[in-house]
């Protein structure tokens, strides 16, 4: 398992999976009230989001903002090589709310982004860049001459480290290869601090971790527990690679669904490969099997049950071109392409529902609220006919044998 | 979701006998994924006709007018530069204009039909 620090920022990543990464509060991890109405906070990030903004950004998805304990703002203690991971993700959901054209002043994240393109560059000095509050940014260079800054009303604080980024992540590197047992190594790079993660199960042990003679005193190495990170699994509202369609549902219990006008070729979704099985023309759907499918769509759980939208219910809508948009269910009809099957559909319109070729077999689904909340299977995608969206309701998909389970 | 993309596409050949076949390329966005839909509009903007092209195997070249509300346009994706092969409807000569339908960008080639 690498020990290299993972990049989150995706082309097109302004999806609900991001927005729940970005909102939850880790387990065990209770959340702090520091007086700051309206704001939320998680605290492995040290951000602070307006809640009743990202209900306008995400509008579909105010139901799960809503479980989450409202907390204030927190002042980072420590931040890391993640948090510039962090860093990076809440430049990501500036970016995603400004191309929505909600929301324009996040301004402290745009500095820390300017301090990054600013610094980062220069390996030879560079250390990190930390947003710890809307009012604070912190830059650390091995060469900085202590200095604070107020830059559009962020203070700005520039502080000389003793090592650079790159010397952390090396050290990093040191011990993950000298201990078979650590599975990780985070860099915090501002304290600085080296956390070795172990697998117990492996027969790693928390108070055992060697540490080469390289790795300088003056950098603390801590030994924590370590998740195992689970194989990836073929699963809903994924790129089906070959042939560019949108995955949908788990079906049956060990088939992936697409679009049965997609094509054979599978390729792969989400990074396992699928191997083509079956299809049926008039529910326009294709099914796949993997050595690993999930039920899971983007973090959600299966609900449990799978019925069609009332007509005028809101319904979310996941392609791998468009995202998550969402819109009102309406009647049913019928929709053939020359020479091919008569398909049942459902039609969509209203909200911000968009789909443009790619976004074929992705899923429509509702959450349903809960802690976790969960989804309920809707329908898959077809296409568009006389300005409306076009979905292959989930009812014609069970009539025909295929369930979502 | 809101991105900016950039494509471009190109018809060979431009000029062209009605109910010919032309290759469309592409580059850009549109060569990492588009849809397979296509309308065809005359000088004054009004759309004439949809087809979609050869690329996918699963859906054969058709057209319709883009009112009638039976025929559906299929969100396959599609990948690469082309060519992707559109026969053209029959059309009286004249000058015209080819865009993409359900691909990000939209995007336009002019077509003379002589």
């Amino acid at each position: 398992m690498s020990c290299e620090r993972r990049t989150w920022i995706t082309r097109n990543a302004c999806g609900l999976d991001r927005l729940r990464r970005m909102t939850s509060t880790p387990p065990n991890q209770p959340a702090q009230q520091v007086g700051v109405p309206g704001a939320w906070v998680s605290h492995t990030m040290s951000h602070v989001i307006s809640a009743t903004t990202l209900g306008q950004i995400f509008r579909p998805f105010v139901v799960s903002l809503s479980e989450i304990p409202p907390v204030g703002t927190q002042r980072t203690s420590k931040s890391n090589g993640s948090n510039i991971d962090f860093y990076a993700e809440l430049t990501t959901l500036a970016l995603c709310a400004y191309r929505s054209e909600r929301l324009l002043h996040f301004h402290w994240l745009h500095l820390g982004d300017r301090m990054m393109r600013e610094y980062s560059g220069d390996r030879a000095v560079f250390t990190s860049v930390h947003i710890d509050s809307p009012t604070a940014v912190r830059v650390l260079l091995t060469n900085a001459d202590a200095r604070v800054e107020v830059i559009n009303g962020v203070e700005v604080s520039f502080v000389r480290s003793r090592y650079t980024l790159d010397d952390l992540v090396a050290y990093a590197h040191q011990i993950h290869e000298n201990n078979s047992t650590v599975a990780s190594v985070e860099v915090q790079a501002d304290i600085p601090e080296l956390r070795a993660g172990v697998l117990p199960e492996d027969g790693g042990t928390l108070a055992r971790v060697f540490v080469p003679s390289v790795v300088p005193d003056g950098i603390k190495v801590v030994v924590v527990e370590a998740t195992r990170e689970l194989p990836a699994a073929a699963e809903g509202a994924r790129h089906v690679t070959g042939n560019g369609c949108t995955s949908g549902f788990r079906m049956n219990t060990n088939r992936i669904s697409t679009a049965s006008h997609c094509g054979t070729t599978w390729g792969t979704v989400n990074g396992t490969s699928v191997t083509n099985r079956s299809n049926r023309c008039v529910i326009d759907n294709r099914w796949g099997s993997a050595s690993s499918i999930s039920l899971t769509i983007s973090g959600y759980g299966w609900w449990g049950g799978q019925y069609d939208p009332a007509n005028g219910a809101t319904v979310q809508k996941y392609g791998r071109m468009t995202g998550w948009t969402y819109g009102n269910a309406g009647n049913y009809s019928t929709s053939q392409f020359p020479g091919s099957c008569v398909v049942s559909v459902q039609r969509y319109s209203g909200g911000n529902i968009a789909s443009i070729g790619g976004d074929s077999g992705g899923p429509y689904l509702t959450l349903e609220p809960g802690s976790p909340a969960t989804y309920v299977p809707r329908g898959t995608h077809r296409g568009s006919s006389s300005g409306y969206i076009i979905a292959v309701p989930i009812s014609a998909i069970n009539a025909q044998g295929w369930y979502v389970q | 979701m809101s991105s900016e993309t950039i494509g471009f596409m190109s018809a060979t050949p431009a000029t062209v006998d009605s109910s010919a076949t032309i290759e469309l390329w592409f580059s850009g966005d549109l060569a990492v994924s588009r849809g397979g839909y296509y309308v065809i509009l005359d000088g004054g903007g009004t759309e004439l006709v949809a087809l979609n092209s050869d690329a996918n195997p699963e859906v054969p070249p058709h057209s319709f007018l883009p009112t009638d509300t039976r025929v559906p346009v299929l969100d396959y994706g599609l990948t690469g530069p082309g060519p992707d092969r559109i026969s053209l409807p029959n059309l009286p000569p004249g000058q015209y204009r080819l865009c993409t339908l359900n691909s990000k960008p939209r995007v336009c080639v002019e077509l003379t039909i002589v």
